[in-house]
């Protein structure tokens, strides 16, 4: 059994790694794989660097402007993935995306004040983190004015947080001056993987490896919790303080995926439900398999937002359409998963 | 017998309505206990209560003599199980993943089930004569599958006390007498057996003793036959 595990994570890494070498390939200055692999091997000193001015250009064209993409794609897709999956279990809806509580409309909100406010791509990010943040306070808070164990308060609470957000975002569209700054907004709501530095790729890793290996830890619980909250705590499960720490975790989450990445939405949607239907519904298994599932698909479209036409498409909007068709593709199957 | 949980003057009002009024009595080691009552009478409350799934308005719950509210959730769900009215989620669990949710309290954060807690999974299959039902989606089950795989949770939970919310709903003959069988088994094997009714004549066959609410206090308690034989029931069920 846990042999079997461990088999299944090998193989998927490797297939992960198999996948960043062929985008580290294709782009508009091609490279072969095996230069990839050399480069690769070379930096961490592994083999002598070649001292040619081709092996140069690939070592700038892979380390400089491609794997801090393909690092972030990985990164946005399994965090936003995650946070999908783990929404999912604790509002027990297979319908919910990481946005339920507000955090994209918040961060987006935050990002478009940065722009506005005329900061430079680190104070965009940075803001538009707290905004998702705060977003999902206010929902959280409004749920806890009524009934804060209530679930249902806390859907409401995230709607209204959305819809505050939403029309602040608005409202900061209005304002924003229509030359420069309104097509930034546009352009970043719209999300893309251009922005991705070295750095901010740097500050990401670490949070969103520790977010998948946390919410995965939590897997069997929220299983639990799947019987409903009372049950869950005859199970021996601290129903309210696994609920807030999930949801804190995933909106850290997803949060950090606008701050780096803007709004990619549907990812968070539809990867579960494919790895629901590979693994089965246990969490434990659901929340890494939508971690690896979602680096490769949005991995998959910014490759081809980068290579479709000569002009980059934003990979937001890649994403959204590939999510549907495969949403589409796998809705057959899942119907048959469910109670309905 | 020894007295494993205990109500002590407990009283519950909600919404400004008394549901329970000064309920006092013991639960004890190896019985059965059933409990009954008209819809209303407050026997959805006080199971919660002996849960500690809510607090008393006044007086207090005791689970092995401490306070119930000096417990974490993981130390009363080693000791009290409870087998819910058979409900469906919405994911396809399978049998055997539902009843390894009964060692959640023992190893919440492991990836998976230790040898030593699957090895219970395996008992309580078998206890429960499911161990054919353990690859098959929960979901899919019927009504008594259900409950027998929520029965081998309670089991698989290894807690002494189990609270039954009216087992017996949607069993045909011979799956209740299975089930009042194995409760038999339990009992005699020490665990404190509770359950909510809403069968007297089946009850006052099987169970040690009843405990009869009307209207949030205790009508009787005392040995099933008694409590259950005709006048009382009359006066148990009657119109309010």
């Amino acid at each position: 059994m846990r042999l079997r595990g461990l088999t299944i994570a090998a193989l998927a890494t490797i297939v992960l790694m198999a996948f960043a070498v062929f985008s580290a390939c294709i782009g508009r200055f091609a490279v072969q794989p095996a230069q990839v692999l050399h480069a690769l091997a070379a930096s961490i000193g592994l083999v002598a660097r070649a001292d040619t001015p081709q092996a140069h250009m690939v070592h700038s064209v892979v380390f400089g402007a491609r794997l801090p993409r393909i690092g972030g794609a990985l990164c946005v897709g399994a965090a936003l993935s995650v946070a999908g999956a783990a929404y999912q279990a604790v509002f027990r809806n297979p319908l919910v995306s990481p946005g339920l509580l507000g955090v994209l409309a918040g961060a987006g909100t935050g990002a478009a004040l940065g722009i506005v406010w005329g900061l430079g791509p680190a104070g965009v990010g940075g803001l538009s983190f707290l905004g998702g943040l705060l977003a999902v306070a206010c929902g959280v808070g409004v749920a806890h004015l009524f009934d804060a164990a209530s679930m249902l308060m806390l859907v409401f609470g995230g709607l209204i947080s959305s819809a505050l957000f939403t029309a602040l975002l608005s409202l900061l569209k209005y304002i924003a001056d229509p030359q420069n700054q309104l097509p930034d907004i546009v352009f970043w709501l719209l999300g893309s993987l251009t922005q991705v530095t070295p750095r901010a790729l740097g500050v990401m890793v670490g949070p969103v490896v520790v977010g998948i290996v946390l919410l995965s830890a939590c897997g069997r619980m929220l299983d639990g919790l799947a019987m409903g909250d009372e049950e869950a705590r005859t199970l021996g499960i601290p129903v309210v303080a696994l609920r807030y720490g999930v949801i804190g975790a995933a909106t850290v989450l997803a949060a950090l995926t606008v701050s780096v990445a803007g709004m990619i939405g549907w990812v968070g949607l539809v990867v579960p439900h494919v790895a629901r239907l590979l693994v089965g519904p246990c969490n434990m298994r659901v929340l890494p398999t939508s971690a690896c599932l979602g680096g490769m698909f949005l991995l998959v479209c910014d490759d081809l937002a980068r290579t479709l036409s000569v002009e980059e498409i934003p990979v937001g909007l890649i994403a959204d359409l590939l999510g549907v068709a495969l949403f589409v593709a796998v809705l057959p199957l899942l119907r048959r998963g469910w109670r309905a | 017998m020894s007295v494993v949980l205990c109500m002590d003057h407990v009283s519950f009002s909600h919404a400004g309505r008394i549901v329970l009024h000064d309920l006092s009595f013991g639960i004890r080691a190896g019985e059965m206990t059933a409990l009954l009552g008209h819809n209303g009478a407050g026997k959805t409350t006080l199971l919660r209560l002996l849960l500690g799934l809510t607090r008393p308005g006044a007086g207090q719950v005791l689970l092995e003599g401490r306070p119930m509210q000096a417990w974490s959730r993981r130390e009363v769900a080693r000791r009290i199980a409870y087998v819910p009215q058979g409900h469906v989620p919405l994911f396809p669990y399978s049998v055997r993943d539902i009843v390894g949710m009964g060692r959640l309290a023992e190893t919440p954060f492991a990836p998976g089930l230790h040898r030593h807690d699957r090895d219970e999974v395996t008992h309580a299959l078998h206890a429960l004569g499911i161990t054919h039902l353990a690859d098959r989606p929960y979901t899919e089950l019927s009504g008594g599958e259900r409950q027998a795989a929520l029965l081998a949770r309670a089991l698989a939970q290894g807690a002494r006390t189990l609270i039954l919310d009216e087992p017996e709903t949607g069993l045909d003959y011979g799956q209740k007498q299975r089930l009042y069988a194995l409760l038999r088994t339990l009992a005699t094997q020490g665990h404190a057996i509770v359950a909510t009714t809403h069968d007297p004549l089946a009850a006052a066959r099987v169970f040690d003793r009843a405990i009869a609410l009307r209207q949030g206090r205790i009508m009787a308690d005392g040995p099933a036959a008694d409590v259950l034989a005709p006048p009382m029931l009359e006066q148990l069920y009657a119109p309010r």
